[in-house]
């Protein structure tokens, strides 16, 4: 241990219902340095943090503050350390004053436990000042841009005397012109002394403004190093690693000549001029890190987000689809990527919720009566499809694993005979054999003729079953690889922009 | 992403001051009694109750949970107050058995959404029919409660030429103004309503501030029973049940924002005002008695519609806006 570490963190763990997200894990912070934090999606690095800020209790580990050993087992302890956790999603009122925001946890006082308003505004005036942001105290949060309302976090942040600043992935809605007022910002906190850590996703951001760099990987520090002597290469490497061998099945069928979706010109908030197309019989794999816009991009073509916009082409004809219900009309089908919340009903039984979509084909006309057998039929056929284990059609959702609700979910939408799949992280958090199971339904769903767009942050199972991988970063496509000629830092690269 | 500092007006924000222009108008030529002073006057002495008590609404609104056992903390304590006046003769002992009451009931609520966290509406909803149930018990089977004539001195003593109930209510209004504007309880309160989350990573205590919420609500129920039944010179039945739809209206009317942490308090009062005097014209007019229920309910369901519907404009606005690097 150095002796100008001010932040000592030691052999953290948390667990996750017997998931181990940390591993054991080390992290130390000076005075007066930017720290870069790295790592992959599902890394842990936010859990890490949040354990910092409180937000989390930690399994096991020790933290140290200036040589102390201090505990932290709520949001409000960590801000009485010194520290600041200044979150993606920030933690404002949008409905009161910028004044009233830095100043909430100790409104100043005068006679008779009145607010003395006027020098609330002043003293939020002087912080406003020292990071150079020119709004009125008195203006409401929610007329501020993102960026804006993220120099009122900091603002809130120095008016409690933080040390340490924890950073988690500011720039992600920022403009360029704004991420360099930020970055100007925190170099001034790191020159007056604070310690400042920054999550990013970004290479570049990563070289401009930190000095060193530390990386995590599957819950465990993987090494830290001074951003002026490595490169783009050895951090890939670094956040890459070497995995878990994992079985994917043989691509055999290549996919059709004919078109199945055609995407121009797409634009929204979210989405930055996206153009591409999905061939019939085809497997497209789409990367990006999360908040790249990828999800976005899927809710899109599926109705369920506005563009501005654009044209979407379905077998070469124009398209115009506004709502989830066309969009199945086009037969299209959705996995999202919130499986629980909106994919299943959990309360509800397998053979339930399987036939949901299709409802309306199973209603006996005028009566209104359910076909009961007709339902079951379909649920043995999706039971044998996507070989779904339960003790049997009745059994609750709830109660299943997460990768047999994920079977369901497809299971359910297979039902509904789609032609083109739109699957968003379909194997999130199921395990490997599941894993191998779900890449099998994916190339016969493609085998079979249909067309799927599969999304995910996992690459090597991009590569192991996609025809062809698409990569988005900042609401744009800003890489197309072929099948055969693709790696995974090839891949990882391009997604955190660190491309030469 | 910038946004655009201030979104134009669109028709839709003018919707609710225009209604209430045409309301004036129309009762200007409807009932032109209305206007005249004493009538006003009277119009405020009568909505003193409901606006007493929208003070407590107020407060729960702008948390972000409701209180719908406000008409029945009202009767039961109005009942109790009156059956102690009548028992000791003593008007000190009813009013603090009242606001004691009152308070009570009302930590019983607090404590059920704070800590239980049961919705409000089922936790206010449970204490309204067992308070409703109650006070019925304690009046009695003659159904009626006479506390006797020198029991209306709180309400019905004119001093300036305006009864003791409206004063009662102008004072605790200015009271609530100075807490919600200018302490932390204030500005706790607005904060619930916006951002939980953000509040307890501030390290304030919300629970304790909304349990402190639904007591003060008890509480001023327990002082709108004693002016109540003062103003009445007694209780019966059923009276003030049902007076929350009164304080809602009222509220909302006033602009705060059923979704909470939006509003200004200040057009409560106007509210309040603008509810009694609907009441009283609708009196005035002679219209079906049933009818009220079919109004109130309309006022309610047509200005939370407006507010949802300026929501969804601005959201609207929000979403279309194009990437911008």
């Amino acid at each position: 241990m150095q002796s100008n570490d001010y932040l000592v963190m030691k052999g953290i763990c948390k667990s996750f219902s017997s998931v181990k997200v940390l591993k054991d894990c080390d992290f130390s912070v000076r005075k007066g340095e930017i720290h870069g934090f790295l790592g992959g999606n599902g890394a842990g690095k936010s859990t890490f943090m949040n354990i910092l800020g409180g937000i989390y209790s930690k399994d096991a580990g020790e933290i140290f503050i200036d040589g102390k050993k201090v505990e932290i087992a709520n949001p409000m302890q960590s801000m009485r350390h010194g520290i600041s956790f200044i979150h993606q999603e920030l933690k404002l009122f949008s409905m009161r004053s910028v004044a009233d925001n830095i100043y909430m946890s100790s409104l100043p006082i005068k006679g008779f436990g009145l607010i003395d308003d006027k020098k609330e505004n002043e003293m939020a005036k002087e912080w406003l000042e020292r990071i150079e942001l020119d709004v009125s105290p008195q203006t409401f949060v929610e007329d501020l841009s993102i960026a804006e309302r993220q120099m009122v976090e900091i603002a809130k942040a120095l008016s409690i005397q933080a040390q340490i600043f924890i950073f988690d992935e500011p720039t992600s809605s920022q403009t360029r012109k704004e991420t360099q007022i930020l970055f100007r910002i925190i170099r001034k906190l790191r020159d007056e002394g604070a310690s400042i850590i920054f999550i990013s996703h970004k290479f570049d951001e990563v070289f401009e403004l930190c000095d060193r760099v530390t990386v995590l990987r599957d819950g465990k520090n993987v090494g830290t190093v001074n951003v002026a002597e490595t490169n783009a290469d050895e951090l890939v490497n670094m956040v890459v690693g070497i995995r878990l061998e994992q079985y994917y099945p043989e691509v055999k069928k290549l996919p059709l000549e004919e078109t199945a979706l055609e995407v121009t010109n797409f634009r929204n908030r979210r989405l930055n001029d996206v153009s591409f197309s999905l061939k019939k019989g085809e497997v497209l794999g789409l990367f990006g890190l999360v908040g790249a816009g990828r999800s976005e991009l899927a809710r899109a073509i599926f109705g369920l987000d506005y563009i501005s916009s654009g044209e979407l082409r379905i077998y070469g004809k124009t398209r115009k689809i506004t709502s989830p219900k066309e969009a199945m009309k086009n037969r299209i089908g959705f996995l999202t990527e919130d499986r629980r919340g909106e994919g299943l009903v959990l309360g509800m039984d397998i053979n339930s919720n399987l036939n949901i979509p299709i409802l309306k084909q199973l209603t006996i006309p005028v009566v209104n009566f359910l076909m009961k057998k007709k339902m079951d039929t379909n649920t043995r056929i999706a039971f044998d499809q996507f070989n779904i284990v339960a003790s049997g059609p009745r059994q609750r959702v709830r109660l299943l694993s997460g990768g047999n609700q994920q079977k369901i979910v497809l299971g359910k939408w297979f039902l509904t005979d789609p032609d083109i799949f739109i699957l968003d992280e379909p194997t999130r958090g199921v395990d490997i054999k599941v894993k191998a199971d779900l890449y099998e339904q994916i190339v016969d769903l493609a085998a079979s003729g249909r067309s799927v767009l599969f999304i995910s942050s996992e690459a090597p199972e991009l590569i192991g079953i996609s025809h062809r991988i698409l990569v988005m970063r900042n609401g744009r496509i800003t890489g197309e690889y072929m099948r055969g000629d693709v790696t995974e830092e090839q891949l990882v690269r391009c997604a955190m922009g660190g491309e030469k | 992403m910038m946004l655009k500092r201030f979104l134009p007006k669109s028709g839709i924000d003018y919707l609710k001051p225009s209604i209430v222009v045409l309301f004036a108008v129309f009762i200007a030529i409807k009932a032109p009694v209305f206007f005249t002073i004493n009538n006003l006057i009277s119009v405020l002495s009568q909505g003193a109750v409901i606006g007493i008590a929208s003070i407590g609404m107020s407060m729960v609104i702008l948390a972000g949970e409701i209180d719908i056992s406000v008409g029945a903390m009202v009767y039961c304590t109005g009942v109790i107050a009156s059956e102690l006046y009548l028992s000791t003769n003593n008007l000190i002992i009813s009013t603090v058995a009242a606001v004691v009451c009152g308070g009570f009931f009302g930590l019983i609520n607090g404590f059920g959404v704070a800590k239980l966290k049961i919705p409000s509406l089922i936790t206010t909803l449970s204490v309204c029919n067992i308070l409703s149930g109650l006070g019925s018990i304690l009046i009695g089977s003659e159904g009626t409660l006479s506390a006797g004539e020198r029991y209306k001195i709180i309400a019905q003593t004119k001093i300036l030429g305006l009864l003791s109930s409206a004063w009662i209510y102008i004072l605790l209004f200015l009271l609530f103004l100075i807490i919600i504007r200018k302490t932390r309880f204030g500005r706790y309160i607005y904060a619930i309503g916006d951002n939980q989350d953000a509040l307890r990573a501030c390290g304030i205590r919300a629970d304790f501030t909304i349990i402190m919420i639904f007591v003060l609500t008890g509480m001023l129920c327990g002082i709108g029973g004693l002016v109540n039944t003062s103003r009445l010179g007694g209780t019966q039945f059923n009276i003030s049940l049902g007076m929350e739809v009164y304080c809602i209206a009222a509220v909302v009317v006033g602009g705060i924002s059923m979704s909470g942490g939006r509003g200004n308090v200040l057009g409560v009062f106007f509210g309040v005002f603008i509810v009694a005097a609907l009441d009283n014209l609708l009196r005035l007019m002679g219209v079906n008695v049933y009818m009220y229920n079919v109004v109130w309910g309309i006022v309610i369901f047509g200005v939370v519609m407006i507010d949802i519907l300026k929501k969804k404009q601005k959201a609207r606005d929000l979403e279309r806006q194009v990437f911008e690097t």
